[in-house]
């Protein structure tokens, strides 16, 4: 336990770059270059919080020297800044592809910027410790990913952004609510105190249920598949990749704080028919997007089964792997449509022949979604396979899931890639120097979920800190020392 | 008194719920707004909605002696109002906007037209 500045300084970064990027509106470079050079800055510091967090322990900030029981704190825990090295690593890879893909129209409006305060929530809700801030978290990413979705305004945009927004407000009323009843009984917020409390079944139930929809797990997954399909690739890779993780992640934290341990169980069902959903829902899409989304939804029901099983490494594998691979998914999608000018990827042909390089990132991201190695996918589904060994059932319905998965990406492989064909006409060029960003952006997360895999062999960064996680954020106080 | 506010909190849920059930984007528009103020008062209600002095220690002393009220729970109102507002504000001008491209009131109807390509 230390006391620093330190977490606070990191999440205070986007927001600069957020006000940077609006300041600066006007002008269009000075905007990609403060989005840029401000992400990799970012991701400097989250990396540093990182490994001071490994080297020396959790981190605290208690903003004005209140008490953090009591006001607003900041904890980076090794899980938690973890977290935020993967934020702002996807903020950036998924950047350089928005970099590639945006028109000046888009740019003028603010893009840049609101994924900043997109950021800004997801970091603040990977750091708090506190669930009444987490709520607060959980509005400022909503509020940024609300705009984001209907950002462009065509028709689809809209009713996707309609869905999503109304099915997220409802889900804040009940977190809202959540909270409320929370205090009423127990008196605090602070993860460390309801720790030792326990949050009654009322306003656990609220909390379950809020949690469940953000994170998309069945039954109050199907916005999901509804919504996503709607906004633009790279917006939807930078959502796939963080959104529904902050929810995983809020469940992890405040599984443990429920007084029943039914929700456990309920966290379970609902990863299991996830799973069912998932892959069976993607089996049928001609739609690659949806595919993708039906996809998100099957993944996070092994993530939610981790959870219910209280496996903290398996999680922190399972996202990472998840965030990487399907954030990269949908900018190759992006990529896959925008060569052929069709959205149905049954009706693509020729694309390795047109784009080798496009034909490996899909094959090797492919390959990490479904577990197969050398990815760092094949680590999480063995880990997680081999923490249900004595459940053959969920053994059973983890292989179904990952074949199914398997399956809808060979179809894809060999329908749109591996099909011969006459070239279909681009719905747009890129230039030489967007070309170029789009293949760094989307390199930097293929190489990333390919280097990942070394880890859990050699010094296993991932796992290390998903294991370190133990329920409540910080230890009681006994044995903290203040400076 | 408690109990009257109680009875009020559930009310307003119950009529949140009706209008979300409704049809129409308006309607949609207004349960989340009485949802909202339901959840805010349900949190004020909870700290003991009792006629009690504001949270200020006396001058020359350490420490409040007398009863106060309850500082944090007034904190979250004010928090939950105005994130309420910023939110519920965003989403009055999506419903507008929907309702001007594509001349429809009604949720069901909004499921034209996407991913069905």
């Amino acid at each position: 336990m230390i006391y620093t500045n330190l977490p606070a300084l990191v999440l205070a970064t986007p927001l600069l770059l957020a006000c940077l990027c609006f300041a600066f509106a006007r002008r269009r470079r000075v905007v990609q270059w403060v989005s840029l050079l401000g992400g990799v800055g970012w991701l400097a510091m989250a990396a540093n919080l990182a490994m001071q967090v490994h080297a020396q322990g959790t981190m605290v900030t208690e903003v004005g020297g209140w008490d953090r029981h009591y006001g607003i704190s900041f904890v980076a825990d090794p899980l938690g800044a973890m977290m935020v090295v993967l934020a702002a690593f996807i903020q950036l890879a998924v950047g350089l592809a928005a970099h590639a893909r945006l028109d000046r129209k888009a740019e003028a409006f603010w893009y840049h910027g609101l994924t900043y305060c997109l950021a800004f929530g997801v970091t603040g809700a990977f750091l708090t410790a506190d669930l009444f801030n987490l709520f607060v978290w959980f509005e400022v990413l909503l509020i940024g990913s609300f705009v984001l979705m209907v950002h462009g305004g065509s028709d689809q945009q809209l009713a996707g952004g309609m869905k999503y927004v109304t099915l997220n407000l409802i889900s804040s009323v009940m977190f809202l609510a959540g909270c409320g009843l929370t205090y009423a009984h127990t008196g605090t917020l602070s993860f460390v105190q309801l720790a030792q409390v326990g949050i009654p079944d009322g306003p656990a139930a609220l909390l379950v249920l809020a949690f469940m929809l953000k994170a998309s797990v069945v039954p109050l997954a199907f916005w999901m598949p509804a919504s996503y399909p709607a906004a633009p690739t790279y917006t939807i890779a930078l959502f796939s990749a963080l959104l529904t993780k902050v929810g995983c992640l809020a469940l992890l934290r405040t599984l443990g704080l429920l007084q029943n341990e039914i929700w456990f169980t309920v966290l379970g069902i609902g990863g299991v028919l996830s799973i069912l959903v998932g892959s069976f829902g993607l089996i049928g899409q001609a739609n690659l997007r949806r595919m993708l989304a039906f996809s998100s939804v099957s993944q996070v029901g092994y993530i939610a089964i981790a959870i219910a099983l209280q496996q903290p490494a398996v999680v922190a594998l399972l996202i990472v792997n998840h965030a990487l691979a399907k954030g990269g998914l949908f900018l190759v999608a992006g990529e896959m449509e925008r060569l052929t000018g069709q959205t149905n990827y049954r009706d693509m042909r020729g694309l390795a022949e047109r784009s080798p390089a496009l034909t490996w990132a899909f094959a090797v991201l492919a390959a990490s979604l479904a577990g197969l190695p050398p990815t760092l996918g094949f680590f999480a589904k063995w880990d997680w396979l081999s923490t249900m060994a004595d459940r053959p059932f969920l053994v059973i319905l983890g292989l179904v899931g990952s074949a199914a998965t398997l399956y809808g990406m060979v179809d894809v492989y060999l329908r749109a890639f591996a099909t011969p064909g006459e070239a279909q006409e681009a719905s747009s060029e890129l230039s030489r120097r967007r070309q170029w960003l789009m293949n760094v952006g989307l390199g930097s997360l293929v190489v990333a979920v390919v280097a990942l895999s070394s880890s859990p062999v050699v010094n296993d960064p991932v796992r290390e800190a998903g294991a370190a996680f133990k329920g409540p954020l910080v230890s009681t106080a006994t044995e903290e020392v203040k400076p | 008194m408690d109990a009257l506010y109680a009875v009020v909190v559930g009310f307003l849920f119950a009529i949140g719920v009706y209008l979300i059930l409704q049809r129409p984007l308006v309607k949609l528009l207004l349960g989340i707004a009485v949802l909202g103020n339901a959840a805010n008062l349900m949190i004020f209600v909870s700290s003991g909605a009792r006629r009690l002095p504001p949270p200020l220690i006396p001058d020359g002393e350490k420490v409040v002696t007398t009863p106060i009220a309850d500082p944090i729970a007034q904190a979250q109102i004010l928090t939950a109002i105005v994130i309420g507002f910023g939110v519920l504000a965003f989403a009055v001008v999506l419903v507008h906007r929907v309702h001007q491209t594509s001349q429809i009131d009604g949720f069901d109807e909004l499921t034209e037209g996407v991913g069905t390509e």
